[in-house]
């Protein structure tokens, strides 16, 4: 299958761009609520069976881009009783970010059904 | 220790995170170095595998994420491809790749050396990978090859079982299926006379308990052990092939093994490789212990047990269960307790590891540390002098993202190039090593350069290149960009040789000062020991090894006879002068030593006589030997078991014995001088002769006839003026005339033999002369590369001085004064090294010290010389520069 390779020029805007793997389910970690780095990126490798890795590097690249892009933002820190807790930046969903997802998992529904038809799945 | 490395961890990927965009390090650089820490701590990433795991995985997280945010941070301009266009990846590796190639190709100084010396010194790497990884990684060539344990009584390693023992261990052990196996030499009948091979005895399920695959033909059935089952015999497949031209019509047919008729049934697998550590190696037939005339009662330690431990069993159980059976039977017979050791099979054949590869490994780690001392310099040189250029590139815009890309394709590409040249050199070392395969070194025949040790060339190399990419980014990083750059290389300090590279370059001389003193030492004694005086004449002649198989069981007289026609028969054939027999040869490995005590002899309480070495000869060996008699006579056929005893002693003993007297007629005993053993005359003495090895120290020395107390087995040297080569088969055939059911078991010449025992040493020799050439190559590539770039970067200096009156010789010798200072350097620490570390040789050389001065003083001022006329040529370039063109560079 050939690898589709994001116009990462155009992707500034945000807006109709295909999310890359670690953006997408960087995404769908925060929709389940605010979160801190190093969770995402175990809860990102826990649902893809660590299909995905998000090591220090991508993870906050990842964190970097989309928040450069309006998708997520830091949050404050919830009242966690954990010593640590304080120390570390949650992150949320930003409104744009909920749509971009929504538009990237529409866009996978389209791609399934092409395929089922396809496929004879 | 631990936490000081983990600790150096971090510090090298926080020095790292200087690579990413300051913004976003800015930003996320604690959060980074948590999310590190909290990888670190994660359970699969414990343990030596697990850290290896977690470098693996922080390394290409690392690569992808660095290329990534570079790509997306908003700060950089790329000015690289025109003003607003952002090339994407996929765009710029091709352009990046030409870019590189370019800049090797404008730069061959740099590119050749480096090329060459990664080369090499991974292809060293990659071939010690290949040979360690086959022996001590490589899972044995036999199913769930885990489960294989080696069973017997000792303490720490498993010993031989005896037959009575091991019917108990197999009936009552249920954690453990044994089988056993005795190696023994057989004889085979063949069409031209018999041949002695190797054979092993095996008790039923041998085959399914090492698990292996049937060959051609059927396995043993449990009926073929019964005591009064048809003889069966399966044939090894090499033996199949050479022997019986891989005609599968043997199946069925009888063959006669050491005397008895056998039916072979079968044919192993081609790929059948026979277990090393039951010291089974060669074995070519295989037949049930029930008819290899062993008393399968026999309480004698014989047998070699191997186990298969039964499923999700550890080692632990079958050991204790093991134990008990042997505490419960050593008490049933009233013996003392015997301790049981059970040791997987890998444990046992890997514990064979001996010397040779510790030498090996040894000369390896110094060529490997080497070579990364030359690249490391040369990289470093290398980006002194391109720092104007990086400096221009960045005041043009070229974001930081890019030129991190660029000099990791730069080092990728060339460590990618050596990388398949380093294969290639390993190919041809593991080759070079079997082929000299000096002895231990297990298994050393199944290595070969294999998919995982391309893998392990592609990570060497991948992690090289990194290296080789990231050491002049990250000596660029933090400083600032300064267009002037350019002009302190031509005018400031910098131009002297920095001291890192001078000690890196003086660093390798010492390392190779001391592969090549190793080397001289080596040679220099291999030579007195091939011109050594061994106390006979190796050339125009040739020897044999005759056994009476036991089974024959012949009486004693009538083996007298049968060996006097064999060597009468040997003495009529044309070319032969003279044969004679003895019951070993020279360089035999199990000497025999007794006490010999002269007549008259008075010991003090608790001494022991004095020790000689005891051998018995036939009338005419030392003729045929070589070995001149210095007084007295040889035996004769007359000197028979019931004349009077008499014995030969060499000189050494002689001298020991009876000091400034002859030892004509004196009378020596065999034992203690108080004991009962017959008295011998003296009547002769022959030169001394080194019995045990050719390097080993004469030694004293007792001949008796063997006529007076014949072997089983004879070694013949027969001396004749053709080329002692050509007269084997005539030698073979005259002792099939003779006796056709007598084996030859082994011939050969007199001087290879004589060359087989000088095989260790050989290959210590070759193996370090053959790395100190190449550390030799890589100290003139160091040395040339160096100077060759402090002369390029002095041009404009040596311009200025020339051009201010300077004569040529006087810059040429300033420029030699630089290589021969880091030749001094090295040198020094390099004797320095050589004369404390020398012990190490110390068992490999002979008749001279490890510390011989004129050894380490020729090799020294060879190296010196090698320096120097390494720095010669850029010396030279250096005086006939032009003085108009050294101004006028840049």
């Amino acid at each position: 299958m050939p690898r589709s390779v994001p116009d990462r020029s155009a992707s500034s805007s945000a807006s109709d761009a295909v999310l890359s793997p670690v953006a997408l389910h960087t995404l769908l970690a925060l929709a389940a609520g605010p979160s801190h780095g190093y969770a995402i990126a175990q809860e990102v490798e826990d649902t893809t069976n660590h299909r995905v890795r998000m090591g220090p590097g991508t993870l906050y690249g990842a964190i970097h881009r989309l928040a450069g892009q309006g998708l997520i933002a830091e949050t404050e820190t919830p009242d966690d009783d954990s010593a640590h807790a304080s120390r570390r930046r949650y992150y949320r969903l930003t409104p744009a970010g909920a749509a971009a997802l929504r538009r990237e998992v529409a866009r996978l529904e389209r791609v399934v059904d092409l395929a089922g038809a396809r496929l004879g799945l | 220790m631990k936490r000081a490395l983990s600790t150096l961890a971090e510090r090298i990927y926080r020095t790292l995170l200087r690579l990413y965009p300051r913004r976003f390090r800015d930003e996320f650089e604690d959060d980074l170095v948590r999310a590190y820490r909290d990888r670190v701590a994660e359970d699969r990433h414990r343990g030596p595998l697990g850290r290896l795991r977690l470098l693996i995985y922080l390394a290409a997280d690392f690569l992808t994420s660095l290329v990534a945010v570079h790509a997306h941070d908003p700060t950089a301009t790329s000015f690289a491809h025109g003003p607003g266009s952002r090339a994407t990846l996929a765009d710029s590796v091709p352009l990046d790749l030409r870019h590189a190639l370019r800049s090797y190709r404008r730069d061959p100084v740099f590119a050749l050396p480096a090329f060459l010396t990664l080369a090499v010194g991974m292809g060293a790497a990659t071939a010690m990978f290949s040979i360690a990884d086959g022996i001590t990684f490589q899972a044995l060539p036999y199913a769930e090859p885990d489960r294989l344990v080696v069973a017997g009584p000792g303490r720490e390693r498993p010993g031989l079982t005896s037959p009575a023992d091991f019917r108990e261990w197999r009936e009552r052990a249920s954690t453990i299926t044994v089988a056993a196996a005795l190696p023994q030499q057989s004889t085979l009948r063949g069409d031209d006379g018999v041949i002695e091979v190797s054979g092993v005895a095996i008790s039923p399920d041998f085959f399914e308990v090492l698990g292996v695959e049937r060959g051609i033909g059927r396995a043993f059935l449990g009926a073929d052990h019964a005591a009064d089952a048809p003889p069966t015999a399966l044939l090894g497949h090499g033996l199949w092939t050479r022997r019986f031209g891989a005609d599968p019509s043997v199946l069925g047919r009888p063959l006669e093994l050491n005397g008895r008729l056998f039916t072979v049934v079968g044919v192993l697998p081609s790929d059948f490789v026979p277990p090393e550590a039951l010291t089974l190696e060669g074995a070519q037939v295989w037949y049930p212990l029930a008819h290899s005339g062993t008393d399968l009662t026999a309480r004698t330690y014989s047998l070699r047990v191997l186990g298969r431990l039964s499923e999700g069993v550890s080692v632990q159980a079958p050991h204790e269960e093991l134990q008990a059976i042997q505490s419960a039977l050593q008490a049933e017979r009233s013996m003392p307790d015997v301790n049981v050791t059970v040791a997987p099979l890998h444990e046992v054949t890997v514990a064979a590891i001996t010397t040779p590869m510790r030498i090996l490994l040894a000369a390896v780690g110094l060529l490997v540390l080497m070579t990364l001392g030359n690249v490391a310099n040369l990289v470093l040189l290398r980006s002194a002098r391109r720092a104007r250029e990086a400096s221009v590139r960045s005041a043009l815009g070229a974001s930081r993202g890019r030129q991190i890309r660029r000099a990791l394709t730069e080092g990728l590409l060339l460590s990618s190039l050596s990388g398949v040249a380093a294969v290639l050199v390993a190919v041809v070392a593991v080759g070079v090593v079997q082929r000299v395969d000096p002895g231990g070194i297990p298994r050393l025949a199944e290595v070969g350069v294999d998919a995982r040790a391309l893998g392990f060339a592609a990570l060497l190399s991948f992690a090289v290149g990194l290296l080789l990419g990231l050491i002049p980014v990250a000596r660029r990083t933090g400083t600032p960009v300064l267009l002037d750059r350019g002009t302190a290389d031509r005018t400031g300090s910098s131009r002297r040789l920095s001291a890192t590279r001078t000690v890196l370059v003086a660093g390798q001389v010492a390392l190779a000062a001391n592969l090549l003193i190793g080397a001289g030492l080596l040679v220099n004694s291999f030579v007195r020991l091939n011109n050594t005086d061994l106390g006979f004449e190796a050339e125009d002649a040739a020897w044999l090894e005759l056994s009476l198989p036991t089974y024959r069981r012949v009486p004693l007289d009538e083996r007298t006879r049968l060996y006097e026609s064999v060597l009468l028969r040997l003495g009529e054939i044309d070319a032969v002068d003279v044969a004679g027999g003895g019951d070993d040869l020279p360089f035999a490995p199990d000497r025999r030593e007794t006490w010999a005590s002269r007549e008259g002899l008075t010991l003090d309480d608790g001494e022991n006589p004095p020790r000689a070495g005891l051998h018995r000869v036939t009338p005419g060996f030392f003729e045929a030997l070589g070995t001149s008699l210095l007084g007295g006579r040889a035996f004769t056929a007359t000197d028979r078991a019931d004349s009077e005893p008499v014995a030969i002693v060499n000189g050494t003993f002689a001298r020991a014995q009876w000091p400034g007297q002859s030892p004509l007629g004196r009378r020596l005993r065999l034992g203690h001088p108080t004991e009962d053993t017959p008295w011998m005359t003296v009547v002769g003495v022959v030169d001394d002769v080194r019995e045990a090895a050719p390097s080993a120290p004469v030694q004293s020395e007792v001949y008796i006839p063997w006529m007076q107390a014949p072997t089983l087995g004879m070694s013949i040297v027969v001396r004749g003026g053709a080329d002692p080569g050509t007269l084997l088969p005539a030698l073979r055939r005259a002792v099939r005339e003779v006796d056709p059911a007598l084996p030859v078991d082994r011939a050969g010449t007199l001087a290879d033999h004589v060359a087989a025992h000088n095989v260790e040493p050989r290959f210590y020799m070759l193996l370090l002369t053959s790395f100190a050439g190449v550390a030799l190559v890589l100290v003139a590539v160091g040395v040339y590369g160096t100077m060759a770039y402090a002369v390029q970067g002095q041009r404009h200096a040596l311009g200025v001085r020339l051009a201010l009156g300077a004569t040529r010789t006087r810059v040429l010798v300033a420029v030699l004064r630089q290589g021969a200072v880091i030749m001094a350097l090295g040198l020094a620490v390099g004797c320095g090294v050589a004369l404390l570390g020398g012990r190490i040789l110390e068992a490999h050389v002979f008749e001279i010290t490890p510390t011989d001065p004129p050894t380490l003083f020729v090799m020294t001022a060879f190296l010196a010389m090698i320096g120097l006329a390494a720095s010669w040529f850029p010396a030279r370039r250096a005086a006939s520069t032009e003085v108009v063109d050294a101004l006028r560079v840049e």
